[in-house]
């Protein structure tokens, strides 16, 4: 039950930064890589472009919690 | 033979002055051991969803920056809610994305990442105003009511600490990389001490740095023995895919506590304790992951557990 209740947390954090990147969740994102296709997304997205070099440093911000916040639970 | 004999015995009157001084300077095998005093949010509860920032203040409240519950909460000393305050939003008080805390005699002072700018509270957790900023902040410290200094995540430019004032009005600045390494490469956790040194962990490099507050670098030391870190190339930047160093603060003895990252020997777990002068002093290590450590002005330590549904208060115990 509580190993259930872990793996949940472990989604809930994977939302928390997809939700930080404004993503929805991505297709197998408890899987190793979810920051850097979170990047790649975030990056690629029309609305992050237009705000240019700050939207490029938003992004990479987001990647960086990712790997701080994230990667251990994977 | 006689000269040879008065030096030797020089060399060793010379180590045996020297060392007692390398023991005051706090090179000395120490041990640091952990006890845990307090647990805030557990797995069948719904008081933390996943804390991202902690804070405590001189009364013992502890507040807390809840990432899912676009939340910041403020705790009494034996970890009953008080308030809470927040809301998903932009607006005032409210959050997308909390981040970093850090709090000061009379406010505390949240960044989110989907917000520019630094939000102040009060300890009743009331929004008083944003602090303008024009760009993300990867770092936190609250000198005093007026005085804040933030990490400038290094992107295409070199990262950079800057000291704002509480309008927001920057003091001062530091451009701790001459060059640019790569992007991400300059990303820090940093924090200063009671003088205004300045202490940095790389997150992507094998690298801690003492500075002083006229910009020159004391010291620098690598903990992991890295040499360089994983990239890749993601939609045109290559990027580090590793984290070598997550965190850093400071103790009252003037230890430096630094939490290592994917490439340590327990990821997420091992935190460094390291002498003012740059000496790997001991090695602790966490019961569980965190992505954050905090050390509070009694000297308690504040890491996460069950993945972020969980505070745990540690009392740390010098041998």
């Amino acid at each position: 039950m509580q190993k259930k209740h872990k793996e949940l947390t472990k989604a809930a954090a994977v939302i928390l930064v997809c939700l930080m990147f404004g993503l929805g969740v991505l297709p197998g994102s408890l899987q190793s890589g979810v920051c850097e296709n979170a990047i790649k997304e975030c990056l690629n997205d029309w609305y992050n472009q237009a705000w240019g070099y700050i939207g490029t440093v938003y992004c990479a911000m987001g990647y960086a919690f990712c790997k701080k916040y994230v990667d251990p639970l994977i | 033979m006689k000269i040879g004999r008065m030096a030797s015995i020089s060399i060793c009157a010379t180590m045996a002055l020297l060392y007692p001084l390398s023991i005051r300077a706090g090179e000395k095998p120490l041990k640091v051991k952990i006890q845990e005093v307090l647990s805030i949010g557990a797995l069948d509860n719904e008081t933390l969803f996943q804390w991202t920032g902690v804070a405590s203040d001189i009364e013992g409240f502890i507040y807390i920056l809840d990432g899912l519950d676009y939340s910041l909460k403020k705790f009494d000393a034996k970890g009953q809610l008080v308030k809470k305050a927040g809301g998903k939003g932009q607006g005032p008080g409210e959050f997308m994305a909390p981040r970093l805390l850090g709090c000061s005699e009379n406010f505390l002072y949240a960044t989110d990442q989907g917000i520019l700018g630094i939000s102040v509270f009060d300890k009743d957790l009331r929004f008083q105003k944003r602090i303008p900023f024009s760009m993300p902040i990867s770092d936190l410290f609250v000198f005093s009511d007026e005085r804040i200094a933030v990490a400038v995540i290094g992107f295409q430019d070199p990262g950079r600490i800057v000291v704002l004032d509480a309008g927001g009005k920057v003091q001062s600045e530091l451009v701790y990389q001459n060059k640019m390494a790569g992007p991400l490469m300059d990303s820090v956790s940093a924090i200063l001490d009671g003088q205004g040194d300045l202490y940095l962990a790389y997150v992507f490099q094998d690298k801690v740095e003492r500075w002083n507050k006229s910009g020159t670098l004391l010291w620098s030391k690598d903990l992991l023995g890295v040499k360089k870190v994983k990239t890749e190339k993601l939609s045109g930047y290559v990027l580090p895919t590793e984290t070598c160093l997550k965190d850093i603060c400071l103790d009252h003895r003037g230890h430096i506590f630094v939490l290592g990252g994917s490439r340590a020997k327990n990821p997420s777990r091992d935190v460094y304790v390291l002498s003012p002068a740059g000496g790997l002093v001991t090695t602790l290590t966490l019961p569980d992951t965190t992505h954050c450590i905090y050390i509070d002005h009694q000297d308690f330590m504040y890491v996460r557990a069950n993945d972020g549904i969980t505070l745990k208060k540690y009392r740390l115990i010098y041998e």
